[in-house]
């Protein structure tokens, strides 16, 4: 369901993106797992939004230029860009708030 | 009689605040006499391993309103609009409802807990309740430091200790000029509580529909108060105590304030007045038997949470829920559930949490899988789709044999821990002075903030060093610390706790 994004293809991939959720993960992280299976259920529910994925320990330039320190950060990409960013957990309800209002 | 869903038509619910399981002679006690409850167990199932997860008394009643945990979402405080209760799914549909309670946090202002019932009968005056009566003039006779112990108040000096000399006054005066009017036994709370559950049961429902009464009955929450306090004897349980009664004690840690042999005086005192309790509550479950109600009517019996009752294995040094702490003794509660045509007598090992409770009440109702919605008359209408708890009902006819692994407890913003079977842990969410200075309702005040839910580098949970890891097998009571000498196991715990509480908090 997730497309795992690196340092190589990041900026093309959200580039070429006109609905999207990005989440920047860790791994061994509890609340990156958790916050991967609401992805999936509000992904479920929205098909036209494509998922992502990027371990941010693995790529520091991705790492930077998303500024996901921690970890989980979600982020919405709408027209091809970061529309919004947000660190921690959400529940279904908060992450359809969050997208619609990015 | 076999088990059929539709035979029930009824729930009585009987929260007992604050009973400590191990006070129960169902729960294997010895020396306390709880007749009536022993032998409701023995005509119910009974879980032995049923935790409460978000402490203290609001936090539970929020959670088998609602059947959510409240652990990762908030503690002390009112029933939100957002949330949807037992009575909120009940509104619409042919089921009377009724709350019978003296639990005064539940009656605070704007704190909603009573939402939703159709007959509501509250009894003020219980402690936490120190303003309904606080004009009312005291009889001269009765002297609130006759009720306590004078070197909990006073210094050599004969001066206040400290504010809590004069707190500790004031909250047994306050219990006095409520109480100077009694008479008997049947004057007292539990036993109010429970007749006036009673008449709504013999004389005021409707006997053609079906019903939910929640009864809630403070006692036997301290002040402890039982009947040899009112007559001047001696406490059944403590025959050569000479002291005063001691009704109440100071707010504080147990060291340098109650003595050994008081804290054990107080025990005798809330053991005496558990036999009280259930002396009353017995007359409710007879009342039950009478009417012929057991065969179609599921009970539960249960408490909020223990107390901690002094120092080691009674209360880790405090009295009273005066610290955030959620040690056995406190987290570890009673709950016995008879449902018409399950085999009564049965003991239950696995872990259960009370959100089950609600889940199981849904389930004998039929209503666990319903849906909100709109009726059609444009009235919004509301299901269970919210609640996390497990219905109980496979478990207890043996199905299955267990529904979950571990349990958690804790007080929102300030501590959680899991309990598995061969381990306890408890990870602080605040400092180790924090810990110590704390009362058990300030962390309603606490912003569960964006690092709570986020990993730093490396993606470690960080353990802080006042973490707490013991052995449950030999040292269930918490009182040994191991962490330091199995800390892998520790930061397994510690994983296996953030996993299940950040679950909650995403669904």
């Amino acid at each position: 369901m997730f497309v795992e994004l690196n340092d190589a293809n990041f900026e093309a991939m959200v580039a070429g993106t006109a609905s999207g959720v990005l989440i920047c993960y860790k791994k061994r992280c509890p609340h990156c797992m958790n916050m991967e299976k609401v992805l999936e259920k509000f992904a479920a529910k929205n098909a036209d939004v494509k998922l992502f994925k990027l371990d941010s320990e693995e790529n520091p330039k991705a790492l930077a230029a998303f500024d996901s320190e921690r970890a989980p950060t979600i982020l919405v990409i709408k027209s091809g860009a970061v529309a919004a960013r947000k660190a921690g957990l959400m529940n279904p309800k908060e992450m359809k708030a969050f997208f619609e209002a990015a | 009689m076999s088990f059929d869903r539709k035979k029930i038509k009824n729930v009585v619910m009987i929260m007992l605040d604050t009973l400590q399981f191990n006070y129960l002679g169902c729960y294997g006690n010895t020396t306390i006499k709880t007749p009536n409850l022993d032998r409701f167990a023995r005509q119910s199932v009974l879980f032995e391993n049923a935790y409460s997860e978000g402490l203290p008394t609001i936090p539970v009643r929020r959670a088998l309103m609602t059947g959510r945990f409240t652990l990762p979402y908030g503690g002390w405080k009112p029933l939100d609009h957002d949330d949807t209760t037992l009575t909120d799914i009940m509104w619409g549909r042919n089921m009377q409802t009724a709350l019978v309670y003296d639990t005064a946090p539940m009656r605070l202002a704007k704190f909603g807990y009573s939402r939703g019932f159709d007959y509501v009968d509250f009894c003020p005056g219980q402690e936490l309740d120190h303003t309904s009566f606080e004009n009312e003039p005291l009889d001269p006779a009765l002297k609130p430091e006759d009720y306590t112990s004078a070197s909990m108040v006073w210094d050599k000096d004969g001066n206040f200790i400290d504010d809590d000399s004069k707190q500790l006054l004031d909250e047994i005066g306050c219990f006095l000029r409520q109480q100077q009017h009694r008479r008997e036994e049947a004057d007292c709370y539990v036993a109010k509580v429970m007749d006036r559950a009673d008449y709504w049961l013999q004389e005021r429902r409707d006997k053609n529909r079906p019903f939910l009464l929640w009864i809630d009955s403070f006692d036997p929450h301290e002040p402890w108060d039982p009947p040899s306090v009112w007559k001047g004897e001696p406490c059944p349980y403590d025959p050569d105590y000479t002291g005063n009664p001691i009704m109440l004690a100071p707010w504080t840690p147990v060291e340098g304030r109650i003595s050994e042999r008081e804290c054990e005086h107080i025990r005798a005192l809330y053991m005496e007045k558990i036999t009280m309790v259930d002396r009353w509550v017995g007359r409710v479950l007879d009342s039950i038997r009478k009417q012929g109600l057991m065969d179609e009517t599921m009970i539960v019996v249960m408490s909020d949470h223990g107390q901690p009752m002094g120092n080691g294995e009674h209360g880790h040094g405090i009295m009273r829920k005066s610290r955030p702490w959620p040690y056995e003794e406190l987290v570890h509660v009673p709950l016995m559930m008879h449902i018409p045509g399950i085999e009564g007598g049965r003991r239950v090992s696995s872990f259960v949490q009370n959100v089950d409770v609600t889940a199981t009440i849904m389930d004998a109702f039929g209503l666990l899988g319903t849906e909100s919605g709109v009726s059609d008359h444009g009235m919004n209408t509301y299901g269970a789709e919210d609640f996390q708890g497990i219905s109980l009902i496979p478990l207890m006819q043996g199905e299955v044999d267990s529904v979950r692994d571990f349990a958690i407890a804790g007080y929102y913003g300030m501590s959680w821990s899991i309990i598995t079977e061969d381990y306890s842990y408890v990870h602080w969410l605040v400092s180790e002075e924090e810990k110590n200075r704390a009362d058990c309702v300030e962390g309603a005040d606490k912003a569960m903030s964006e690092e709570m839910w986020t990993c730093t580098a490396g993606a470690k949970v960080q353990m802080p060093e006042h973490n707490e890891l013991y052995d449950r097998r030999t040292d269930p009571f918490q009182l040994n610390n191991i962490v330091a000498q199995k800390p892998e196991v520790a930061e397994e715990l510690l994983q296996k706790l953030k996993l299940f509480i950040g679950e909650l908090r995403t669904s």
